[in-house]
């Protein structure tokens, strides 16, 4: 009896195989290969060319005439501001194509809610030009640059107005000249934070392959102008407002070895000043449908 | 007489769970050896270090079961199916070898294996250790809720304003930006102060364990609203003191402040309140309930029908 056969119950065996086979399938070859584990690495989206180019080249909406595409720092985060003009309507897309894998979408609209576009375009392009070598706009010019410049006390007018000036033309009237203390200074006549953000609400439009995609309709506004902003993350084959929705979207596609790229984008459609918002809704659709449509057919992997 | 010629807890249970834990440990030492790099060097990604009280709560944990491994060695073994299905569904997550599947097995396969050995008293035994092990796995709430705390960080800047105003700084707040002497602070998502208050709330239910407060009601209560109140503060005072720094120029002290060790110095102050709140807590003298009163109350009732 002492040395009798030792029988294991069923579920303990079952056990012992489970474990085992979790062993040589699950952890044998990540310790072979010296710590090479399948979870150590997060993959890239196989669309990261595609991406890379939209980040520089923006997108392209067939009937609209594109404007320039200008790079825009807004709460730290870069985007592509482009313009599309038909007839006499403007219409503004902001976009933020994912800006490196591991990179996930972070409630940008929250960034976008107390920002004004044009006026943090200028002051960066401003700040940019102050600190760049004076000679880009006087070629004579001893010293480093501009900031320099501006600094002296016998600065002329004529001066700052050619410093003004040599910014792109949207940005002119963002700056101004005051002389205070027979000082002659530029001051911005624009405020970045003077956007203000209200009435948000939600509406759905189909993408090309029938997916429902949900974004976020909010107005935006300041005394110049009244704006209906369309906000969602656009990914090849759909897309939602919620950063969650991309989560899961990227989870799911993970356990298929692929990731999903994605574009945070922000529509401007102009409204009469502070005008209802919901009227605009069926034109806000179609316009939505169009960015996804020119969005998808950027970020086609073509390989 | 099959019994005694089967698998003998008495005889073989300690190499059984020592086999175990052996094998526990060859599956799950490079997640771990991952979670403890990505807390040190902080070189995972800011949700990952919302889980870095695991640094202590995972040892800790060790500790509390290695304590109790008499009264477990004297449970009567389960082997359960229900436990069983717990470690498969384990060994599936394990196996798709994406990183927040591969941390959520960890949670399932030591609930399954605990489960699946001593059943509900194996559960009750460890529990305590079990929650520690299972709020430090890393997962993606932390990311998941971020759309969510929008009020907080308005909340924050709000005060943040209201303070350096008072303080005679020139403030203007819109929305979740923090402007000093014309310097823009974003109050961002990840400064609502979410991972102080997950920390507090991990070292207060560390704190009322160890101190012996957990069963001594509303002690705990109390101090969880404590650590809550007191991590919110904090943090708004934080915030405060990022804006003034950033406002008034000191970029350098910003940036210590902000991504270096002076905010590990303002954690360990927080935690040090934390600690001082349970010092007070050991104060108080609970009056003994008169625990008859109650039964009484019912043998009044009953005799009334």
């Amino acid at each position: 009896m002492s040395k009798a056969k030792f029988t294991y119950p069923l579920p303990v065996l079952l056990l012992l195989i489970l474990l085992g086979l979790l062993i040589i399938f699950g952890i044998l070859p990540g310790y072979l290969q010296g710590g090479k584990w399948q979870w150590l690495e997060l993959g890239t989206p196989s669309n990261t060319p595609q991406l890379n180019r939209l980040r520089q080249e923006g997108i392209t909406l067939t009937g609209w005439e594109k404007g320039e595409g200008r790079p825009l720092n807004l709460g730290g985060k870069t985007w592509l501001w482009q313009t599309f003009t038909q007839g006499n309507t403007t219409i503004d897309v902001i976009l933020r194509p994912q800006p490196y894998y591991t990179d996930k979408p972070s409630v940008e609209w929250t960034d976008l809610q107390n920002l004004d576009i044009k006026a943090s375009y200028c002051l960066e392009q401003m700040y940019e030009k102050l600190n760049a070598p004076a000679v880009n706009v006087f070629p004579d010019s001893q010293e480093p640059n501009l900031l320099e410049i501006i600094r002296q006390e016998d600065v002329s007018r004529d001066t700052l107005e050619k410093i003004i000036n040599s910014l792109p033309s949207l940005c002119h009237s963002a700056f101004g000249i005051n002389r205070t203390e027979g000082k002659n200074s530029l001051i911005p006549r624009v405020d970045p934070q003077n956007w203000d953000t209200d009435a948000p609400e939600t509406f759905t439009f189909t993408n090309d392959a029938g997916k429902n995609i949900t974004v976020l309709l909010q107005r935006g506004w300041n005394e110049k102008q009244t704006v209906a902003m369309v906000n969602w993350y656009s990914w090849h084959g759909g897309g939602n407002y919620q950063p969650e929705n991309w989560f899961f979207h990227d989870l799911f596609a993970q356990l298929k070895q692929q990731r999903v790229g994605w574009v945070a984008v922000s529509l401007r459609i102009p409204l009469s000043p502070l005008a209802e918002i919901t009227p605009i809704i069926p034109q806000a659709q179609t316009l939505s449908r169009e960015v996804q449509r020119a969005l998808e057919q950027s970020l086609q992997d073509n390989r | 007489m099959e019994l005694v010629n089967q698998f003998s807890p008495h005889k073989q249970g300690n190499k059984f769970n020592y086999l175990i834990l052996a094998i526990l440990a060859v599956m799950y030492a490079p997640v771990l050896w991952h979670w403890y790099d990505g807390w040190l060097n902080k070189s995972i990604g800011i949700e990952h270090e919302y889980f870095s009280h695991g640094l202590i709560g995972i040892p800790f944990a060790s500790y509390l079961v290695w304590l109790k491994r008499k009264p477990w060695q004297k449970l009567s073994y389960q082997f359960n199916y229900l436990g069983l299905f717990v470690v498969a569904l384990a060994g599936v997550f394990f196996l798709t070898g994406v990183s927040e599947f591969v941390n959520f097995s960890f949670t399932l396969m030591i609930i399954g294996l605990t489960y699946f050995l001593k059943g509900k008293q194996g559960l009750k035994l460890f529990w305590f250790p079990l929650l520690l092990i299972i709020l430090a796995v890393p997962n993606s709430i932390p990311y998941l809720i971020t759309p969510y705390t929008l009020w907080l960080q308005k909340i924050i800047a709000g005060i943040s304003g209201f303070i350096l105003f008072h303080l005679g700084f020139n403030v203007t707040v819109n929305g979740i930006y923090v402007a000093v002497n014309g310097r823009l602070v974003e109050v961002a998502p990840y400064c609502a102060g979410l991972k102080m208050l997950f920390t507090t709330l991990y070292v207060s239910l560390i704190l009322l364990y160890w101190r012996d407060l957990l069963n001594q009601r509303p002690k705990p209560f109390i101090l969880i609203i404590m650590a809550v109140i007191t991590s919110v503060m904090g943090n708004i005072i934080r915030n405060t003191i990022l804006a003034f720094f950033h406002g008034a120029g000191y970029d350098d002290l910003f940036t210590w402040f902000h991504d270096s060790w002076g905010g590990d110095v303002y954690s360990a102050l927080t935690l040090g309140v934390i600690y001082l709140w349970v010092l007070w807590l050991e104060t108080w003298q609970l009056t003994p309930r008169e625990n008859n009163h109650q039964e009484s109350e019912v043998e009044e009732f009953n005799f009334k029908f």
